[in-house]
C-alpha cells in the first residue's frame, strides 16, 4: 500500500513540475520578462502582439 | 496521472497548431505588421504556442471536472479563454503601473481572444478524438 501510494505520487510529481514550470514561463513570454529572461521580449515580441498581450 | 501526461502531449500539439493558426491569423488581418522574419516567427510562434497549450490543457486536466459544462469542447474552450483574460487584465495592471512599458492595443486585444477561443477549440477537438480513439481500443 505504502509503495502504491509513493508510486502515484512520485508519477504525479513530474508531470506537476512540468506545468508549473510552464506556467511560470507562459507569464514570462505573455509580459516580456528580460528580468526573468533575458531576451525573451524580442524572442516573442511578434507573438506577444498577435494573442493581445501588452507590449511597447 | 497518466490522463495528464497524455493531455499535456495533446496541448502541446494543439498549442503548435494554434501558434501556426496565430500567425496565419495575423497575416491575413494585418493588425499587427509582423517585424521578426518569416523563420523567427516560425519557431517563436511555435514555441510560445506550445507552452500555451501545455499550460492551458494541464489546467484542464486538473480543473476540467470542476466545470460546469458537460461538453470536453467547451471545458476546453472556457480555459483557453479564462487563461487569456487572466494574463490580459495582469497587463491590464501593468499598464496602468507603466503606461510607458506597456501599451495595450484594442484590435490586437480582440484578435488574441478570439485566438485564444481557438486554442480551446483545437484542443478541445484533439482530446476529444483521443478519447475516441481509446474508447474504441478498449
Amino acid at each position: 500500500m505504502e509503495r502504491t501510494v509513493a508510486g502515484s505520487g512520485t508519477g504525479a510529481l513530474v508531470p506537476a513540475l512540468v506545468l508549473a514550470a510552464l506556467a511560470f514561463a507562459m507569464v514570462v513570454i505573455a509580459f516580456g520578462m528580460e528580468s526573468v529572461a533575458p531576451g525573451v521580449h524580442d524572442a516573442l515580441h511578434d507573438f506577444r502582439h498577435v494573442i493581445g498581450m501588452p507590449c511597447h | 496521472m497518466g490522463a495528464l501526461k497524455e493531455s499535456l502531449i495533446a496541448g502541446a500539439i494543439a498549442g503548435a497548431l494554434w501558434g501556426w493558426l496565430c500567425y496565419l491569423a495575423n497575416y491575413m488581418s494585418g493588425i499587427f505588421p509582423f517585424e521578426g522574419s518569416f523563420a523567427h516567427n516560425m519557431l517563436s510562434f511555435t514555441f510560445g504556442g506550445v507552452v500555451f497549450g501545455i499550460v492551458t490543457s494541464g489546467i484542464l486536466a486538473v480543473a476540467g471536472r470542476f466545470l460546469p459544462f458537460r461538453r470536453l469542447l467547451y471545458r476546453a474552450v472556457f480555459v483557453s479563454a479564462s487563461v487569456w483574460i487572466v494574463l490580459r487584465l495582469a497587463g491590464d495592471m501593468l499598464s496602468m503601473m507603466e503606461p510607458g512599458r506597456y501599451h495595450l492595443v484594442t484590435p490586437e486585444t480582440m484578435q488574441g481572444f478570439l485566438l485564444a477561443l481557438a486554442l480551446g477549440a483545437i484542443l478541445g477537438m484533439l482530446l476529444k478524438k483521443g478519447e475516441a480513439r481509446a474508447a474504441g481500443n478498449a
